[in-house]
């Protein structure tokens, strides 16, 4: 990319964002967060209806359309990392949203019986409990919280996030594996995960 | 938290013993077992009871579902992996690609409609068939839609003779179906295999059965129009399924037709090269379909239905029975005429094809529809009417002569016999001890023994319907017998399998009642649910479907042992009911092992049925993965056992264990499809769909799918309407509904549906029980919500009201409605209310929960909010203080209502005004968003208000500006925080009109702009409004009008 681009150009944000430091890291950020967010809301309007497991897809097919644009293709992945980080402060807040009334005062329905409490809502309990397990495994092994982050909120493949992330696929697969068996043994703490039945 | 080194990179060192994360970790990307025991072996400094956990967690982690973080959060992009975005492959073997969850196989061949894959389910983990459509078959735009549309109907149909249609989409703009994958060969094959030397009756036993298939596919809307052998597939299971319904088309113009024909002409085909032209014909015309199958009306682009199939189907019996076609033509268009004009040829005369077979085939081939049977039901029932097998049957029953007299007896006989004795007297007397006098004492005493305060009224509630349904099902006895000894027009076979089925429903009531007369208070709770889940006593009527649909075991002993399962089964659903899950899971289980040593899978599908139920309702969700392999396995024993109702009802299960947990939501969907499928199969019984239908839409709601939600609990609603279902499962629909529209933001929808299951509700339950307390909270919210204080006040206050009759005064519960009355009294401006009510329910906490409960910081905190908007700043930070140190304690920093009260915190200190503090209170609170990456616009615009409060204190009027500018934007267009905005608003003002420089016009319209908004809250905004007006200098202006919201 030529020098000398608009300052908010997309490919000019992700540089900054993934390269950057400080300030201007996050203002890069913000600026990137703004753009995905609105884009993937005017891309579910198109489609009508949906919610946030729908805003994900949508996010991608943002993503897709718009590397098609204007950036070449290592800046695509730094978009996809970017757009898995958005989706997963969407996906988080979402749930928050649902957990916690504003104001600190709890959302009384939640002591309701599971029969009645959640209705018109999504579960937003693993999604909550992911994102806490990450925060938690950016302290201890913040590579592989970060492949994480991909995979899981950014819905990409092993290969995909291995590129995105500029590592080796099998360094990516090792990681990967590391960190599942991590993260479910931290989710089967919190209850959000589950064992199959011994057979 | 302190970063430690990644243990990957590193390894355990020697000097630090690594910690049990950094253990997982490392151990867990070994994917080699001994490679694996080594490193754990080889680690020092590390305590032997951490490596025994280890070991355990990943034993653990080795049986995690392969789905795990795999396709929860998202679903993947269809790309394929590796590939650049944008760049679209066009190979022709697409094996190696994913279709969603299917990732195609292998290339299993190419017809003229599309090509086969075979390819591997990766969610369900098995084998399916993907056929892709080939682009462009059939005509016309809206083709690919109509095909869609079909296939998904097709998805639909569960029948055993039909090629279970898995799903179907669009890939590539291609439409594709998932279909089971069948091992076997075509019909055609088979046929050319045996080269006529088959019998007429192994012809029969793959016809009939494919019939079947045709017939269920027609009842369910759809034609196959191109019914030919290569469309039936004989399985290595020996079944017969036809295959490739709906994908061709045959509705073309005229002039198509015309067309096709002619350019039929110009080439001359071989019937039996047909297929292989077929291409050539697609361009030049409409006409799809196979030609020496096609029907008159399909060669002349008329509009086709079932009887079209039957045409093709009579065409392809007539071949493989008389090894040649009716129509034999050197080219199409004389096959078209031969086919419109009726001129098929006589069966050769040396066939070893009975005579009786060919009337019937002949009467299929007819060219005017009309002239054909009705339908393929028709058909086939004639088809399997073999005169010979049908007289030795009676002979062998004692001769044509019994038959006859027994039909004569019919007309004389009931006349003699009526005016002798009544053989059928009795017949309903078991039902009337059930229901003796007694009885229904010992019943009403129970109720009265739980001390509840709704059980008289319940147990008037119930009654009436209970003796109602006890007649009906003495009258259907009677009804019963009379039909066969006095009436003498039912056969004893068929009387006994209503008894059979009438037993049954009297067990399962005796069950009911059993239990009524010993009801503890959760049975009375429910018991509105239990009776409404009664079997229809009307339902054991039709003969026909009994004689179809499960056969009775015919030893005794083994009748008698199933009956003892289907009483235990029974007594575990009305536990289950009563929400006594551990009893009912404890009487049911064991019927599971009981039913599979009698070997009688009816019974067996019952099992499985109950347990699984049981297990999807249990709160816990342990046992998700056991439920859903019970209730697979129930549907599948159901529907070898032509056990219709319970395969339905097993569906229906399904899909409630999907909506109550969100792992099996995807797969709900798909098995709502089956359910209802399924339902209609089982004779459309309208509580059964009520039932599902709710299910469904709880589901949709749950997945967040409001609108279809919405319309689906709509639908149901109507459909209790007109059948007059039960009272309580119409309010649940209201229930949900009415909470569904709130999300959808249909405030006068949500009101109307609240209404409805309020009314509804006091018809099914009673003003007191515990449900139209749940009811009235839902209700309360929405209105508090709404705007509608005074409703919101008497609808709360009487949820208060059922709810302190209910427990003790002191249970948590009446603690929490009390302080959702504190909130609404705030929101209302009744400040003085609001605080006596958050007393009250901050008393009950205090009493009700352990000191470690975070819950217990909520009432501090909405007294907090009060004493702020009281301007009782101190008290307000003491609340506060109190409200942060709960929750310090038990959740720690690291959460929204700590760091919310941080926030509040600062709020209070900036009034008071103590500036130092309220700035480090701020800094706490952004650090805590940050923290929690929470972005949400509310969190973040009262940082800015803190913020930006803060710098007006200290005098940098620029910067506080600035902030409560960006405050201020966040909550633009948000009309849920219009209040917030406002708050913002009028600080802003004033630190606009103390910048100077002509920010006076600015700082004017910025306060007009949050009077209004604190003018249209009525009295809770009434002192923001004076305020405001003074500052504007508009000396004792009146607050604006106080619209509702």
């Amino acid at each position: 990319m030529a020098q000398g681009q608009d300052p908010d150009s997309l490919t000019v944000l992700l540089h900054a964002w993934k390269n950057g430091q400080g300030e201007e890291r996050d203002r890069a950020w913000a600026a990137l967060y703004k753009r995905l967010h609105r884009l993937a809301h005017h891309v579910l309007r198109e489609r009508r209806g949906g919610g946030a497991m729908a805003t994900t897809e949508v996010l991608h097919e943002a993503a897709i359309k718009l590397m098609g644009l204007d950036i070449d293709y290592n800046d695509s992945q730094h978009f996809l990392a970017a757009a898995a980080r958005c989706m997963r402060f969407l996906l988080v807040d979402a749930a928050r949203k649902r957990v916690a009334q504003k104001r600190g005062l709890g959302n009384a329905a939640e002591e309701l019986p599971e029969d009645l409490h959640d209705l018109g809502a999504r579960d937003p309990e693993q999604v909550v409990a992911v994102h806490e397990a990450l925060e938690k495994l950016l302290a201890i092994a913040p590579k592989q919280a970060e492949l994480v982050e991909l995979r899981y909120f950014g819905g990409m493949t092993v290969e995909e996030a291995a590129e995105a992330l500029g590592i080796a696929k099998a360094t990516a697969v090792r990681r990967w594996r590391g960190a599942r068996v991590w993260l479910f043994h931290e989710l089967q703490l919190s209850g959000q995960a589950e064992l199959p039945p011994e057979k | 938290m302190t970063r430690l080194p990644s243990p990957i990179e590193t390894g355990p060192s020697d000097t630090a013993a690594p910690s049990i994360d950094e253990i997982l970790l490392a151990a867990g990307e070994m994917e080699d077992l001994e490679e694996r025991e080594a490193y754990l072996d080889g680690l020092a400094n590390v305590p032997p009871d951490v490596i025994k956990n280890v070991r355990r967690v990943l034993r653990n982690a080795d049986r995690m579902p392969e789905t795990f973080l795999c396709s929860t959060a998202l679903s993947p992009i269809t790309q394929p992996s590796g590939l650049p975005a944008g760049v679209r492959v066009e190979a022709w073997d697409l094996s190696g690609t994913s279709i969603g969850r299917l990732r195609l196989i292998e290339r299993l061949g190419e017809g003229s409609m599309g090509e086969v894959y075979s390819a591997h389910d990766e969610q369900l983990d098995r084998k399916v068939a993907v056929k892709l459509v080939k682009p462009g078959v059939g005509s016309g735009a809206d083709t690919s839609e109509r095909l869609l549309r079909e296939a998904k109907t097709l998805a639909r149909l569960s029948h055993p003779n039909v090629v279970q249609v898995h799903e179907a989409g669009t890939f590539r703009e291609r439409v594709y179906l998932a279909m089971e994958l069948v091992r076997g060969k075509g019909l055609d094959k088979w046929m050319k295999e045996q080269a006529g030397k088959a019998s007429w009756r192994e012809v029969l036993a793959l016809f009939l059965p494919a019939g079947e298939g045709l017939f269920a596919a027609h009842r369910a809307g759809l034609v196959h129009r191109d019914f030919k052998p290569a469309n039936v597939l004989v399985g290595e299971d020996g079944r017969v399924r036809v295959v490739d319904f709906g994908l061709a088309r045959s509705e073309a113009t005229p002039e198509q037709v015309q067309a096709g024909i002619l350019a039929a002409e110009r080439s001359r085909v071989e019937p039996s090269e047909t297929e292989g032209r077929l291409a050539s014909l697609t361009e030049t015309g409409g006409i799809l379909g196979t030609p020496a199958y096609m029907s008159p009306e399909q060669w002349l682009g008329k509009k086709v239905d079932g009887r079209s199939d039957q045409f093709s189907f009579c065409v392809a019996l007539y071949e493989a029975l008389y090894g040649k076609r009716p129509y034999d033509a050197p080219t199409r268009s004389k096959l078209a005429r031969l086919a419109i004009e009726g001129g098929y040829a006589p069966p050769p005369r040396t066939t070893a094809v009975p005579k009786w077979l060919w009337p019937i085939v002949e009467r299929g081939l007819s060219p005017d529809v009309n002239k054909r049977y009705p339908d393929m039901r028709a058909l086939l029932t004639a088809l399997s009417q073999d005169p010979e097998r049908r007289r030795r049957k009676l002979l062998a029953r004692g001769g044509v002569a019994a038959a006859v007299v027994a039909s004569m007896a019919v007309a004389a006989g009931a006349m003699v016999s009526r005016t002798t004795e009544d053989p059928c007297a009795q017949a309903g007397a078991s039902v009337d001890r059930l229901w003796s006098a007694a009885a229904q004492g010992e019943m009403e005493r129970a109720f009265e023994a739980t001390k509840l305060p709704y059980a008289k009224e319940t147990w008037g509630r119930l009654s009436g319907p209970l003796g109602a349904y006890a007649r009906e099902l003495g009258s259907e006895r009677r009804a019963a017998c009379e039909a066969t000894h006095v009436d003498k027009v039912q056969s004893e076979e068929v009387l006994s399998l209503r008894t059979i089925c009438l037993d049954r429903r009297e067990r399962g009531l005796g069950v009911l009642l059993g239990e009524f007369a010993r009801a503890d208070a959760s049975l009375v709770e429910h018991g509105a649910e239990a009776v409404a889940s009664l079997p229809r006593a009307d339902g054991c009527r039709d003969g026909e479907a009994l004689l179809l649909g499960v056969r009775p075991p015919e030893d005794p002993q083994v009748a008698a042992k199933v009956a003892a399962i289907q009483t235990e089964l029974a007594r575990a659903e009305v536990l289950s009911q009563a929400v006594r899950y551990k009893e009912a899971l404890a009487i049911a289980e064991p019927q599971i092992e009981a039913a599979r040593a009698l070997g009688y899978r009816p019974a067996q599908a019952d099992a499985a049925h109950v347990v699984g139920r049981i297990l999807a309702d249990l709160v816990t969700g342990d046992e998700v993965g056991r439920a859903e392999k019970l209730l697979r396995e129930a549907v599948d024993l159901a529907v070898r056992s032509r056990h219709d109702v319970r395969a339905a009802e097993a569906w229906v299960s399904l899909v409630h264990l999907a909506a109550r947990h969100h792992s099996n939501r995807e797969m709900g969907y798909l098995w709502a499809e089956s359910a209802l499928s399924a339902i209609e199969r089982a004779g459309n019984d309208s509580s059964l769909l009520v039932h599902a239908m709710n299910e469904i839409g709880s589901l949709y709601a749950k997945g967040g799918r409001t609108k279809e939600a919405e319309k689906t609990l709509r639908g149901s609603l109507e459909l209790a309407e007109k059948h007059g279902e039960a009272a309580v499962l119409k309010a649940d629909a209201w229930q949900f509904l009415a909470n569904v529209r709130k999300d959808l933001g249909d405030d006068a929808g949500a009101r109307a549906a609240f209404e409805s299951a309020m009314r509804i509700g006091r018809e099914a339950w009673g003003e007191g029980h515990p449900r139209m307390a749940f009811v009235k909270h839902d209700y309360g919210m929405f209105l508090q919500e709404a705007g509608d204080f005074m409703e919101a006040r008497r609808v709360l206050n009487e949820g208060v009201e059922t709810w302190s009759k209910l427990y003790d005064p002191k249970h948590f519960r009446v603690g929490q409605a009390h302080l959702e009355l504190a909130e609404l009294e705030r929101r209302a401006g009744r400040l003085e209310e609001a605080e006596a009510q958050a007393r009250t329910a901050l008393g009950i906490y205090e009493h009700a929960l352990s000191k470690e409960d975070v819950r217990r910081a909520r009432p501090f905190t909405s007294l907090g909010i009060i004493h702020y908007w009281q301007e009782r700043y101190a008290d307000a930070l003491s609340r506060y203080e109190e409200a942060l140190a709960i929750q310090t304690a038990s959740v720690g920093e690291d959460n929204i209502m700590t760091v919310m009260s941080h926030g509040n915190i600062a709020e209070v200190l900036l009034e008071l005004p103590r500036l130092k503090e309220a700035g480090q209170q701020i800094a706490l609170y952004e650090q805590g968003l940050d923290r929690l990456h929470t972005e949400h616009p509310f969190y973040r615009a009262f940082a800015h208000k803190l913020r930006g409060q803060w710098l007006l204190g200290r005098g940098d009027t620029e910067e506080a500006i600035a902030s409560l500018e960006s405050g201020r934007t966040l909550l633009q267009d948000r009309p849920g925080d219009a209040l917030d905005r406002a708050e913002i608003e009028w600080i802003l003002a004033r630190a606009l009109r103390s910048s100077g420089e002509g920010g006076e016009a600015r700082a004017r319209s910025v306060a007009e702009s949050a009077r209004g908004v604190f003018a249209s809250t009525g009295k809770a905004g009434e002192p923001r409004v004076h305020a405001i007006d003074a500052w504007l200098g508009r000396p004792g202006a009146a607050p604006g009008p106080t619209p509702s919201r």
